[in-house]
């Protein structure tokens, strides 16, 4: 089920407004278990149309607290688990990737790009509680199953004022299930194309005060091969494993606790081949991935209006890559440890306010071969206030902040203000200006690393100031590029973001949302060159440098035919330049070449930032057949052409040759309810069969699947 | 009618150099200036490989002469007969560390046709602390991109320099590979440099 911002909610809202305000309040705060309670006691929705929702739908990310999707400040979109089934979709990265204004990316694993973002920009969190272990930057979407969540919530523009680091182009929230039924257990198997296999298993029972429940995931695949000619698979084959687990008991009226916990495994083997100049090598390469947590949350009902939460949450994750061939093997390890304890008070003023205060400390460190000193650690202790106003029925007020304090690279303030206005009919406009950052990573902070073959080093900005002084005293320097002391302050990349949008009904059967975002980004970190080694070769380290802006509009026409055909179109505008650049065109100084010819680049010739397509849009289109208890759904997604890399030597995007053509990719899905509690679902994903193995090389080609479901209860 | 001359120039001089150089008069209708072209010349070229695949070179300089427009004989390489030497990425100028003359460089960001006069000072002499014409990505007359190994000459970059016995040209640095590919494939050749040069034999520094 998508919903946005769900129109038929009004006959609900206005049984809602017949509350006292207050009640109202707590009824924000205090919801909950929502999603369940809705479920429980409310009217069962109709089956399946993408549009009717009888009750309020509840979300929690874009504040911190449960507040009705209707009344949320910031534009935050819910996908909920029965639509997920439906389309068939696996792994979170599929899911994203046909919401308008994401797009898939790859590096190091698959990603999202939001708001014209790349990946590492983006806060994901599971339960409210961040997600560790990046690659590159990417923390891999396909290590997440969406067999087990019961919602998605996607929170666009910077959320760094109640989440802190990463969370400058969006937050995305996975919500995983809570045991609701007396005993139900359930079972799942699906067959794909390229031995693709997804078994899942999962149970749970709920007594009056005490509810459990378990699930596995196993997803598998023996990988694709574009390019058979050459050694090794395109997509290597992997083993995935997922448990989760979550027991929640309400101890009496005041005390409830929950605890989390989630264990995920990854195998993966391929072959590589190396033609380094006419001599083969190859190598056997495996890579060992593993990810867990535990987070054990305690509630306190203080008064009625006043509430008291206690999170832990401990998370680690692991990875080892081995190369080996006959001659011997070699290991590149990391391993990532958080630990976090947080506190959280949500207080309700009379006067239509209601506050919510938190703060904590998050314990970091990192082990690793290519980090200087082996294993490094790092503190951050962090505060926010929220203040959500309720003014008057037409205006809502949400205006927060966040203190981050950081062993490394020091104090950060993210404020964030959002207006509301809420006109009577379905009319919703709502603005936000809001600052975002990204801490450095653990290699842009302490990496060091010298490539044996090339003779190239790299030091993290941390360490680079001392690690000069020593390359420089065994005579390692020849001439410093860069003053060694400019690397003592690295700063955290920061934004400020502007947001505006508006959620009408245009007709009752036709809903609009238009979105308007701009993302001035500064401090950029990036790779330069500090000083010469006697080698030739250069000595990097990482520096705050460049300046973007991020600019463009989202859109989303849906529109429901009847009762049982629906379909949503969504169009993203996107222009994403480097400001530096900018100015060196305006001030003559870029230069382009065309037909062996040097040339003035000006404005127009400039394409912006790499991988960014201009026009991105998608469509979705449901149908529901009641009486065979059919339904279908067909996804498709387009991206424009977007830059690659520079070959023309000027190194930004301005040759027609340094474009990736743009693609289209269809997906369709079809479930039928064999019996009450047997479902069975077939489809096709990339049905006219994408392959672009130079430049996309994660679109393995058309891929049918195949699965049956049961469930009992 | 000029361009196509100069097409048939270029395909009779690349059928003629035999992993030598040579060298034609390049014009162009639109702008008012005359270069040499000085084509493929090899610069330390690779001679095969080693066990492990790295490349091997014999590591030697190509010296060349740009009042005479010819490459100078290594037995030359510690006379005045020469004012730039190619090996691989490196350019190097006789004078300072390099050889014996007055030779310098500099290196301007702006169009080749637009560089009417070579500058008065900014002049750099090839010393321990680096050359006067820069190596490494960026910093010089090409980029390196580690993706595709591929170095390409950076698009307004003009290299100047003052010869050996003082007198000045101007450089645009056209291509590393044989063949002038626009985008080199890894079968591409490399360490074979073409180049366009304006040399202005009467000593002043105007290149009009």
């Amino acid at each position: 089920m998508i919903v946005n911002i769900v129109p038929l909610l009004g006959t609900r809202a206005k049984v809602l407004t017949q509350f006292s305000r207050s009640t109202l309040l707590s009824l924000l705060i205090f919801f909950g278990a929502s999603q369940v309670w809705a479920q429980k006691n409310g009217s069962a929705p109709p089956p399946d149309s993408m549009w009717t929702v009888e009750l309020p739908l509840m979300v929690v990310t874009a504040t911190r607290t449960a507040i009705s999707l209707r009344d949320v400040p910031v534009p935050t979109k819910v996908l909920l688990s029965k639509e997920i089934k439906k389309r068939g979709v696996l792994r979170l990265s599929d899911l994203l990737a046909e919401e308008p204004g994401m797009l898939q990316v790859h590096y190091f694993g698959a990603g999202i790009q939001l708001q014209g973002f790349d990946s590492e920009y983006t806060l994901i969190l599971i339960d409210g509680q961040p997600v560790i272990g990046r690659n590159g930057g990417t923390l891999d979407l396909e290590r997440f199953a969406v067999s087990d969540i019961e919602s998605v919530e996607i929170v666009q523009g910077p959320s760094s004022s109640l989440y802190g680091s990463e969370a400058l182009a969006g937050v995305i929230n996975l919500r995983t299930r809570k045991a609701s039924h007396p005993f139900s257990a359930s079972a799942a198997y699906r067959m794909q194309t390229n031995g693709t296999r997804n078994s899942t298993l999962s149970a749970e029972s709920r007594g009056s005060w005490f509810g459990s429940r378990i699930s596995y995931d196993r997803y598998s695949s023996d990988g694709f091969d574009l390019s058979p000619e050459v050694l090794g698979l395109t997509g290597p084959g992997f083993v995935t494993h997922t448990s989760s687990a979550k027991f929640d008991a309400k101890l009496n009226d005041r005390f409830s606790v929950v605890l989390g916990a989630r264990l995920a495994i990854q195998d993966q083997s391929n072959k590589i081949g190396f033609d380094r100049s006419g001599a083969q090598l190859s190598f056997d390469e495996t890579l060992n991935q593993s990810d867990w947590s535990v987070t054990p949350e305690l509630a306190w009902k203080l008064t009625s209006r006043n509430k008291l939460t206690l999170v832990g949450h401990v998370t680690s994750f692991d990875t080892r890559r081995v190369l080996s061939d006959e001659e011997g093997r070699s290991t590149d390890r990391f391993e990532q440890n958080y630990r976090k304890i947080e506190v959280q008070n949500d207080l309700i003023l009379g006067s239509g306010l209601i506050l919510n205060t938190g703060g904590g400390i998050i314990y970091e460190d990192v082990r690793a071969d290519r980090i200087s000193g082996e294993k490094r650690a790092n503190r951050t202790f962090y505060a926010f206030s929220q203040q959500q106003w309720f003014p008057i029925d037409l205006l809502q007020i949400t205006t927060s902040a966040r203190l981050d304090r950081h062993t490394d690279y020091g104090t950060r303030f993210s404020p964030r203000g959002a207006i509301m206005f809420k006109a009577p009919g379905s009319l919703r406009v709502r603005a936000s200006v809001g600052s975002g950052f990204k801490a450095p990573s653990f290699q842009q902070l302490y990496l060091d690393f010298t490539n044996a073959v090339a003779g190239y080093t790299v030091i993290g900005a941390a360490d680079a100031g001392t690690a000069l002084q020593e390359l420089d005293e065994i005579g390692q320097i020849q001439t410093f590029l860069t003053d060694p002391n400019a690397f003592a302050e690295i700063r955290p990349e920061s934004s400020v973001a502007y947001n505006l949008s508006t959620d009408f009904d245009l007709t009752p059967i036709v809903h609009i949302h238009v979105a308007l975002f701009r993302n001035n980004v500064k401090d950029l970190i990036e790779t330069i060159p500090v000083a010469s080694k006697p080698n030739g070769q250069s000595v990097f380290s990482y520096i705050n440098l460049s300046r973007i802006y991020t600019q463009g509009l989202t859109s989303e026409i849906r529109v429901r035919s009847g009762r049982s055909l629906s379909f949503a179109i969504g169009y993203q505008y996107l222009d994403a330049r480097d400001r530096d650049v900018l100015e060196k065109i305006e001030a003559g100084q870029v230069f382009g070449r065309r037909n062996g010819r040097d040339f003035r680049l000006t404005r127009s010739d400039y394409g912006g930032l790499y991988n960014r397509s201009r026009h991105s849009g998608t469509l979705q289109i449901a149908y529901e057949h009641e009486r065979s208890r059919t339904s279908v759904r067909i996804r498709g997604t387009y991206r424009s052409r977007y830059g690659y890399s520079d070959r023309n030597g000027n190194l930004i995007l301005d040759a027609s040759n340094e474009y990736v053509s743009g693609y289209t990719i269809w997906n369709a899905t079809v479930s039928r309810t064999m019996r009450p509690r047997m479902i069975f679902r077939g489809g096709i994903n990339n049905i006219f069969a994408y392959t672009n193995l130079e430049f996309v090389p994660s679109f393995s080609g058309r891929q049918v699947f195949a699965s049956l479901s049961y469930s009992i209860h | 009618m000029l361009k196509l001359s100069f097409r048939a120039l270029f395909f009779l001089t690349l059928s003629a150099s035999i992993a030598a150089c040579d060298s034609s008069s390049i014009s162009d209708p639109d702008e008012d200036f005359v270069a040499e072209r000085v084509l493929e010349l090899p610069a330390d070229p690779i001679t095969g490989f080693a066990p492990d695949g790295r490349p091997i070179a014999a590591g030697v300089f190509t010296y060349f002469s740009l009042a005479n427009n010819a490459i100078v004989a290594n037995a030359d390489s510690a006379t005045t007969a020469w004012d730039i030497a190619f090996k691989g990425t490196t350019i190097i100028v006789n004078g300072g560390i390099s050889g014996p003359g007055n030779g310098a460089a500099q290196v301007l960001s702006g169009l080749f046709s637009e560089v009417m006069m070579a500058p008065e000072t900014g002049w750099n002499q090839d010393g321990s602390d680096g050359n006067a014409i820069p190596t490494g990505s960026g910093n010089g007359w090409y980029n390196y991109e580690p993706t595709t190994n591929a170095i390409t000459p950076i698009p307004g970059r003009v290299v100047l320099i003052r010869t050996a016995d003082g007198r000045y040209a101007k450089i645009s640095m056209v291509n590393y590979y044989r063949g002038l590919p626009e985008v080199p494939d890894p079968q591409s050749e490399s360490r074979y440099i073409t180049f366009d040069f304006v040399f202005q034999p009467d000593g002043s520094r105007s290149f009009e």
